[in-house]
């Protein structure tokens, strides 16, 4: 052997070396803690079921005598019940969640909640967002990850807000979260019309500011991220066919434009959208089917989309409401502010099937479910079976995962 | 201050006149070094456009700007500073100015016919009414540009083109610059 070669078969060796270095530098950064997934394109779906949604009506207990006793105009009958086994089973407006549950796609967990429940929806709202139940917080649980997260920080889009208020659930103290009520509802109105939008760029993003303050730079940014986002969204998407017809509901309307963001590949995260009012006092039964009807069939639309796309593993949505509802009916065929109820986890890769005890109807909280599965063990699960990142800081403590993903 | 407090036997006009033409109120420290609050905008932009009847969007554009009236989150209040700015509550108030300028309120406010009839002077008028000036020469000159109708029509929610309709999409503009948003 020349010694040149030699050398250069050492070189070359040398070469592979730092290469395989490179490509395990790679797989680090993909997978941020060892043994906790969290791949590149993975997208949390979050529903708020806004108003509190009735879970007995929802995931009817149909097997158990009780729940016919404590619901007598409202409870949902045996022959109607989308049964999955002899106890419980889907509301009747669900079928085509019930589809995909019987596909394997749907999770349900049980009598979620927390100690010491609040029956105010303006309080116990912000607990489910804050994920904070003892204290006040002004980030959301989702604002914590995404600041948390490493995302890119020149993405407009690392969350997306559908939704004309940005929720609690989604302020972070170092992302900033687009509000986009829709495609056309999301921008400046004076970006309507071409003059104005030249003038305003012209006059109101002028660097040249004659004053200085602590916070100009950051109004200055903000600014341009409002006007920058939402002329970029529609040309960011606007390659994005949908497979199929939604549903022409606001929900329908919602979730196609979150499978355009999903199949758009603009490294979302989390996307929240909210659903209802769930808040049934009156005439529940009329208000709440047609609510879970609307939930259920815009789901369907939303995940056949995604797999024609081939993204369906990509997206796992997840429900939440404030509380549950009492478990006696009022006098105007409706219910009031209870306390447990069930949650939804959906998508390729969660493993179907029921979590957590099912109500118990006899040992309650004061005539309301307790509550089995703390909120905050299923935020752990997402957090770390889902996005990939340790929970304990973002949710000020430690929780039990649930076994809920594959 | 304590001693103009004393020697003007606690009247608080003459130490409040003192106090906001003293250096220290002009400092780089105190100077434009809050972030407007929702109810401070809004009211804000009333007083600008020497509106004296509230819009009556003005609650509905305050919840979008993230503060409901009379609702603080919890019992400490708003967080305020940087917390009110992100790109939907930025969004929000220049939407809600946007609507501002074209509302009922405005058309029969005294506010519009007061503005000079030429560009120049009314763009100076606007950076000077509305921002005390802060606005840099060149923005000043391309918002008389746009006064004058260099490109088409102003507002997009407008049709065809008058000198009303100019102003109030200038008015917008200035209330959208950054200065406006800091106190």
């Amino acid at each position: 052997m020349q010694r040149t070669s030699f050398l250069l078969g050492a070189l070359s060796g040398i070469t592979v070396v730092a290469n395989a270095d490179h490509i395990f530098a790679q797989a680090l950064a993909a997978s941020p803690l060892p043994g906790l997934p969290g791949g590149a394109n993975r997208t949390l779906l979050l529903i708020n079921l806004q108003g509190g949604n009735d879970g007995l009506n929802c995931v009817v207990p149909h097997g158990n005598p009780a729940y016919y006793r404590v619901r007598p105009s409202l409870a949902i009958g045996r022959d109607q019940v989308l049964a999955i086994d002899a106890q419980l089973g889907f509301n009747p407006q669900m079928r085509a969640l019930k589809a995909l549950y019987d596909k394997g796609s749907v999770a349900v967990v049980q009598g979620v909640g927390y100690p010491d429940p609040d029956h105010s929806h303006f309080r116990s709202t912000e607990i489910w967002q804050t994920a904070a139940p003892d204290k006040y917080l002004h980030t959301g649980w989702l604002g914590r990850y995404m600041d948390e997260a490493g995302l890119p920080a020149d993405n407009l889009f690392n969350g997306v807000a559908l939704s004309q208020v940005l929720p609690e659930v989604m302020v972070a103290a170092k992302t900033d979260v687009p509000a986009i009520p829709s495609e056309r509802g999301y921008g400046l109105i004076s970006d309507r019309n071409a003059a104005a939008r030249a003038a305003y760029t012209q006059v109101v993003r002028d660097a040249r500011q004659p004053f200085s303050s602590p916070y100009l730079a950051h109004v200055m940014e903000i600014e341009d991220h409002s006007q920058r986002g939402s002329q970029e969204l529609p040309k960011l998407i606007a390659g994005y066919r949908p497979a199929g017809a939604y549903p022409a509901t606001a929900l329908g309307r919602s979730l196609s434009l979150a499978a355009q963001i999903v199949g758009s590949k603009l490294g979302t995260k989390v996307i929240y959208v909210q659903h209802g009012s769930f808040d049934t006092h009156v005439s529940q039964v009329q208000t709440q089917n047609r609510l879970l009807g609307e939930f259920s069939d815009a789901i369907a639309a939303f995940y056949a989309d995604l797999a024609a796309h081939g993204t369906d593993d990509d997206v796992l949505t997840m429900t939440f409401s404030e509380f549950g509802r009492r478990i006696e009916e009022n006098g105007s065929r409706g219910t009031d502010h209870g306390e447990a109820s069930p949650l939804f986890l959906i998508g390729g890769n969660v493993k179907g099937g029921m979590y957590g005890a099912a109500p118990d109807l006899s040992n309650t909280s004061n005539g309301n479910v307790r509550f089995g599965t703390d909120f905050r063990s299923v935020y752990a699960t997402v957090l770390e079976r889902w996005l990939g990142k340790p929970s304990q800081k973002i949710l000020s403590g430690s929780f039990p995962t649930l076994p809920v993903l594959a | 201050m304590a001693a103009l407090i004393r020697k003007h036997d606690f009247e608080l006009a003459p130490v409040m006149s003192t106090l906001l033409r003293s250096d220290v109120f002009f400092s780089e420290r105190a100077y434009r070094a809050l972030v407007k609050s929702p109810a401070e905008f809004v009211v804000g932009a009333h007083k600008a456009l020497g509106l004296k009847v509230l819009d009556p969007s003005a609650q509905r554009g305050m919840n979008q700007m993230g503060q409901v009236l009379f609702y603080p989150p919890n019992v400490a209040g708003w967080p305020g500073g940087q917390n009110w700015v992100t790109s939907q509550m930025v969004i929000a108030r220049h939407n809600y100015v946007a609507g501002l300028v074209n509302s009922q309120v405005m058309a029969q406010s005294s506010w519009l016919p007061s503005v000079p009839m030429t560009a120049q002077p009314a763009a100076a008028a606007l950076i000077a009414s509305i921002l005390q000036g802060d606005a840099s020469p060149l923005a000043t000159a391309q918002l008389a540009s746009y006064l004058n109708g260099a490109g088409e029509s102003a507002m997009g929610m407008l049709s065809g083109e008058n000198r009303d309709e100019r102003v109030r999409g200038a008015a917008y503009l200035t209330m959208a610059m950054p200065a406006f948003q800091l106190a």
